[in-house]
């Protein structure tokens, strides 16, 4: 049987530890949130969804069985799905920002520095559809695996392979001018 | 593999957790452990009982426990019905003369 690293935290958060819970939250929390923040683009929209997946492991943690699946598959699960809830009550807020996403093309000429570089891979990344940018999100700056990462998507592996290709072809695209350099 | 585009994706930025988000949830958590909770009652009750053990072993213990008295009290009183019969109609009986 797997050794869920994390299942000691979790059972005694669920009696109510609450060193366990700021250790399980230190533990978690950075992750969870650069996933929110690349998912919803208002960051404080980010932060009340990993404050919501939170109270659901708070809720959860005493019924939770070790051994089931892996803890931080699920939490990760969880914060995917919250992010999922609130772009899906807001269409019509998705169409504005659309619109406003800026074209990660610099003006000719233009010297860009390391910031100025970020800007403009968030803007790409922005512009992803939801599915493909979390499929990057998960596989290349949460370092999960591909079937960690469609675990937590609720995808087959296939299916995720594929959101990450085409992904990962757009960005190309998207960041030519910046691989260039 | 490491291509050109991983090492330009490294060049993300991470966001920093604010202070105020760590206190929201560590403040929902105050808030939901200090509510009364079935679960949280049983977790307790299954820990006095059998420290540090999954609440399934206590569980089932009692269940046994449940079980082999049910069971002594199906088979039981079948003696003991008997051994009632036996004496109340002893003094009814009366002394007989042969």
């Amino acid at each position: 049987m797997m050794i869920d690293p994390d299942a000691d935290l979790v059972a005694r958060v669920g009696q109510g530890d609450r060193a366990a819970a700021a250790a399980l939250m230190a533990r978690h929390l950075p992750r969870m949130l650069a996933l929110a923040r690349r998912m919803l683009p208002d960051p404080l929209e980010a932060e009340d969804a990993v404050q919501d997946a939170f109270i659901q492991l708070w809720t959860h943690a005493a019924r939770w069985i070790p051994g089931q699946a892996k803890f931080s598959t699920w939490l990760y699960r969880v914060t995917l799905n919250k992010c999922y809830d609130r772009l899906r009550r807001r269409p019509t807020a998705r169409l504005e920002e659309a619109a406003e996403v800026e074209d990660p093309a610099p003006a000719p000429g233009a010297n860009l520095d390391h910031a100025a570089i970020a800007v403009q891979i968030e803007a790409a990344l922005a512009a992803l559809p939801e599915r493909q940018r979390a499929a990057v999100q998960l596989c290349h700056f949460e370092g999960c695996g591909n079937i960690e990462a469609a675990e937590i998507m609720g995808i087959s592996v296939e299916a995720l392979e594929s959101l990450l290709a085409r992904g990962r072809r757009t960005l190309r695209t998207r960041l030519e001018h910046l691989r260039e350099r | 593999m490491m291509d050109d585009l991983d090492r330009l994706l490294d060049h993300a930025a991470t966001p920093r957790v604010p202070a105020r988000l760590e206190r929201r949830i560590l403040a929902d958590f105050d808030r939901l452990a200090a509510r009364p909770s079935f679960a949280r009652v049983i977790r307790r009750l299954a820990d006095t009982v059998w420290p540090d053990a999954p609440v399934w072993q206590p569980a089932c213990a009692l269940v046994l426990a449940l079980l082999i008295g049910a069971g002594a009290a199906i088979l039981a009183p079948v003696e003991a019905a008997q051994a009632d019969d036996l004496f109340t109609t002893q003094p009814d009986s009366g002394p007989q003369e042969i």
